[in-house]
């Protein structure tokens, strides 16, 4: 086993460990707190579609089944996860993104009997052709919920346009057609597959020892056949197929998601990737940036204007979304914008602000035992420090953000608007 | 954890809520005062208009570089109906000084930022500044319009404009279009000395440190206020029960439909006369273990969510649930099948002690969420502000299926809202 142990007065201690049967575990200690976050979780999601264990056979498994999976994985033989978590009065949830599925506990008590519930109920999967069925009834609710949701819709219609392969245009729950084809079978292979040791981490943040923690772990964990995971490349041509999508839903006004897709050569952004496409959207957008005011004094945005960086492997978007009268307008205006930074540069005063709140967040960030805890599963699968985000943000000039705003290209550029429906 | 009330002025209280878990200390303001309909739209559109800008920050573009500069403190408001009254939140949340550079004192700089917004606000001759106004005026508007856009929230609001269509707790938050067209810069000043003249203010601080002269600071400015009519926090009317439950429907372009089952209950007040009546919820359609959850969700696979919340100041219990249209009847059947089996005593030890566990564990969280610790600590109808988490827990500690059962009896259905798809849709 391999530790290491880290303290800073924004965290109190922090312990990484690789065990011998290959789980990544982390801990952060936080002794005055009453209660304790703790997340199982495994690299698979909704895009892991097409995948191989020897690097020779791939297989293509239908869409949306890393999250039937998930709901699966709660039942057993004899008493479901959910029952054994009422007994301890924990709450516990789980939920697949595009590259992971988690489970988690929150609790004030009883902390290793939820422990042990946690790594029992994932470590043994139980699907029968029956159990299969009636889950999809409850899953293609969930479809059909977010199929009427205008905000879950402008993105993945966005997506839709910006990719040409990638499965993150993809729907995470998948569609009512392609969970029909998932059987007991299928979700042992993607089981078997994605849930071995090796692929999946163990994080926890709260009130808790982490030696105490780490020999009860390495008690109660069978170690399994180390097995890699190997995920073909999609590299996505450097274009969209189109540059507006529309769809008509029941909808106050228009409501929009405008982004720009980037091209990079390699698949994992680096954590200083992701800072600098935070603090670019703060000077581009941010509620103190020219563009904002712009946009609200022309009644074009109003408070529910964001933007976001989002991104996984091999792919990597950089988007704005609101309600808007005049989407077109929005997004001609931040494509202007992009380009008047460009060419003018940034105000100084104004880019040490950005900087500052950004290391306020960065402080803030490690008062919330979740957020603490998403971002080490963050780090455990992609490597990222998170300890180190203060230095990273202060070496960030403003050319590293001029650079990153050079490959926001207008012709990778998607405007998805979802319409009103007329009645 | 340690919590200290301080008396600031006439109708004003102070909290120190000692907490040293947190990087950031919370600021928060809390203002009540009696839900009217005249006076709605523009006490609702006021605290929105206050953290925009003021007489020290002209436009929003300062401010908010201001906000920046104390290492992105965050500044929010909030407007809710407590009951009978009127909830205006306004907070602003700053890093510890301890992170920030030597000799800046970024917690003490963020509170005298809120109250400078709060007590000098952009105002002229009696009046707010008309762009500030008309900025927030559209956005509030926007508000009411995208209203529909969450059909599962839309729902819920629709049911409680219809269980409560004559009285000023079924109005939307925000009010009416026409109330929040017609407001003026004058009729928003009056909504600005309403607030500080007659609501029940209660200043709360959640941190590690108390900054200093906080307080002072606040009782000094509001003393320069004619704290004269201040509104009397007075238990909220609770529902009226009715004979024939009503039934509304209405279609819209949408795939999946929606039900909201609205049900008073004889039980209402304070957290803690109500406790079981939130464990009742709970144990109806709360957690996995409930009977909503485990028997229209999971035996029966008729939808994904089937949950019950209730809302103690008004006695009342919400069911809502995201449905197919032709399940809608077996789905209403289904859910007051289960009340039923409450009122008949069949609950399972196993649910009941689920519940109340799961309960009591949430509420042992609240110590590390600052935002929780605010909340509960905010003033209670008919004033049981002391009540502490540790009490609330021992007191579910002793409820027993009897009580839950008890409060089952006092449930009755009272109104059904469907929001269903139009026959072309599907």
């Amino acid at each position: 086993m391999k530790i290491n142990e880290h303290s800073d007065k924004r965290f109190g201690k922090f312990t990484t460990a690789v065990l011998d049967s290959g789980l990544t575990v982390k801990i952060m200690e936080k002794p005055n707190y009453s209660s304790a976050h703790v997340v199982f979780g495994t690299r698979f999601g909704s895009i892991d579609t097409r995948f191989s264990t020897d690097n020779k056979n791939f297989i293509a498994v239908p869409d949306g089944i890393a999250h039937f999976l998930e709901h699966k994985l709660f039942e057993s033989e004899e008493k479901d996860a959910f029952s054994r978590f009422s007994e301890t009065g924990a709450y516990a949830n789980a939920y697949t993104s595009f590259d992971r599925t988690c489970y988690l506990f929150n609790c004030s008590s009883n902390f290793y009997n939820n422990l042990e519930i946690l790594l029992d109920f994932v470590t043994s999967p139980y699907f029968t052709e029956e159990t299969v069925k009636k889950e999809q009834g409850i899953i293609g609710q969930e479809i059909k919920m977010y199929e009427d949701s205008p905000g879950w819709r402008v993105l993945f219609n966005m997506l839709d346009k910006m990719f040409y392969k990638h499965p993150v245009k993809i729907d995470i729950a998948g569609t009512v057609d392609s969970i029909s084809k998932i059987d007991a079978k299928l979700l042992y292979e993607c089981y078997n597959t994605f849930y071995n040791l090796s692929n999946m981490c163990l994080c926890i943040a709260g009130n808790v020892n982490a030696e105490e923690i780490l020999d009860f772990i390495a008690k109660k964990i069978k170690p399994s056949d180390k097995k890699t995971v190997y995920r073909s490349r999609v590299i996505e041509p450097d274009k969209v197929s189109s540059k507006y999508v529309e769809q008509k839903l029941s909808v106050s006004g228009p409501i929009f998601c405008f982004g720009y897709k980037e091209i990079w050569d390699t698949p994992i952004r680096t954590q200083k990737d992701k800072i600098v496409a935070d603090i670019m959207l703060e000077i581009v957008c941010g509620d103190c940036s020219k563009l904002y005011r712009e946009l609200t004094e022309e009644k074009l945005i109003n408070d529910e204007f964001s933007s976001e960086y989002f991104y996984g492997p091999d792919y990597s978007v950089v988007f704005f979304d609101g309600e808007s009268r005049d989407p077109k307008e929005v997004a001609r205006k931040i494509d202007a914008e992009i380009k008047r930074i460009i060419s003018e540069g940034i105000d100084s005063d104004f880019f040490e602000a950005v900087k500052k709140a950004s290391i306020g967040e960065q402080i803030r960030k490690f008062e919330h035992l979740d957020s603490i805890v998403t971002d080490m599963v963050e780090s455990a699968f992609y490597g990222d420090d998170i300890l180190d985000t203060q230095n990273i943000i202060a070496e960030i000039n403003e050319t590293d953000i001029i650079e990153r705003l050079k490959g926001l290209s207008s012709d990778r550029a998607v405007l998805s608007v979802i319409n009103r429906k007329d009645d | 954890m340690t919590e200290k009330a301080v008396f600031l002025a006439n109708g004003a209280t102070g909290r120190f809520i000692k907490n040293d878990r947190f990087n950031t200390t919370v600021i928060s303001l809390h203002f009540y005062l009696p839900l009217n309909k005249k006076n709605l739209a523009a006490d609702a559109l006021l605290p929105y208009v206050l953290t925009s800008c003021s007489n020290e920050f002209q436009n929003f573009t300062d401010l908010n570089l201001k906000l920046l500069k104390l290492y992105g403190a965050e500044l929010s408001c909030s407007v809710s109906k407590s009951g009978d009254f009127l909830h205006t939140r306004i907070s602003i949340n700053a890093i510890n000084d301890i992170f920030a550079n030597a000799n800046e004192s970024i917690v003490g700089s963020a509170a005298e930022l809120l109250f400078s917004l709060i007590f000098n606000p952009a105002v002229e001759n009696g009046a707010f500044d008309r762009d500030a106004l008309n900025r927030e005026r559209r956005k509030t508007l926007e508000r009411i319009e995208s209203e529909i856009n969450d059909k599962r929230s839309y729902a819920r609001t629709r049911l409680i404009s219809i269980m409560f269509k004559d009285e000023p707790y079924g109005k939307f938050i925000y009010g009416t279009k026409e109330d929040v067209s017609n407001i003026t810069g004058h009729s928003l000043y009056e909504a600005w000395e309403r607030l500080l003249r007659q609501s029940v203010i209660q200043l709360n601080i959640i941190g590690s440190k108390l900054p200093q002269n906080v307080f002072d600071s606040f009782s000094k400015q509001l003393s320069r206020i004619e704290r004269d009519r201040i509104c009397k926090v007075l238990d909220s009317n609770p529902i009226n029960p009715i004979e024939t439950p009503q039934i509304v429907t209405d279609t819209m372009n949408i795939n999946q439909g929606k039900l909201a089952i609205g049900f008073s209950s004889e039980t209402y007040g304070n957290l803690r006369e109500t406790l079981p009546l939130l464990i009742f919820s709970d144990v109806f359609g709360g957690g996995p273990y409930s009977k909503l959850f485990s028997n229209v969700r999971e035996k029966q696979s008729l939808c994904y969510y089937c949950s019950s919340t209730q809302r103690r100041s008004k006695g009342i219990l919400i069911v809502d649930s995201g449905i197919e249209a032709k399940n809608y009847q077996k789905v209403i059947d289904a859910v007051l099948q289960e009340l039923n089996d409450i009122k008949k005593g069949n609950i399972t030890r196993f649910s009941f002690e689920s519940s109340k566990k799961a309960v009591m564990d949430s509420l042992k969280s609240y110590y590390d969420s600052a935002a929780a610790l605010d909340s509960w600590y905010t003033p209670d109808l008919a004033g049981d502000i002391d009540l502490t988490v540790e009490e609330a827990i021992s007191l579910i500690n002793k409820i027993s299926i009897d009580d839950i059962v008890k409060i089952a009896m006092g449930i009755r259905l009272h109104t059904i809202f469907g929001l269903l798809p139009k026959e072309d849709n599907n």
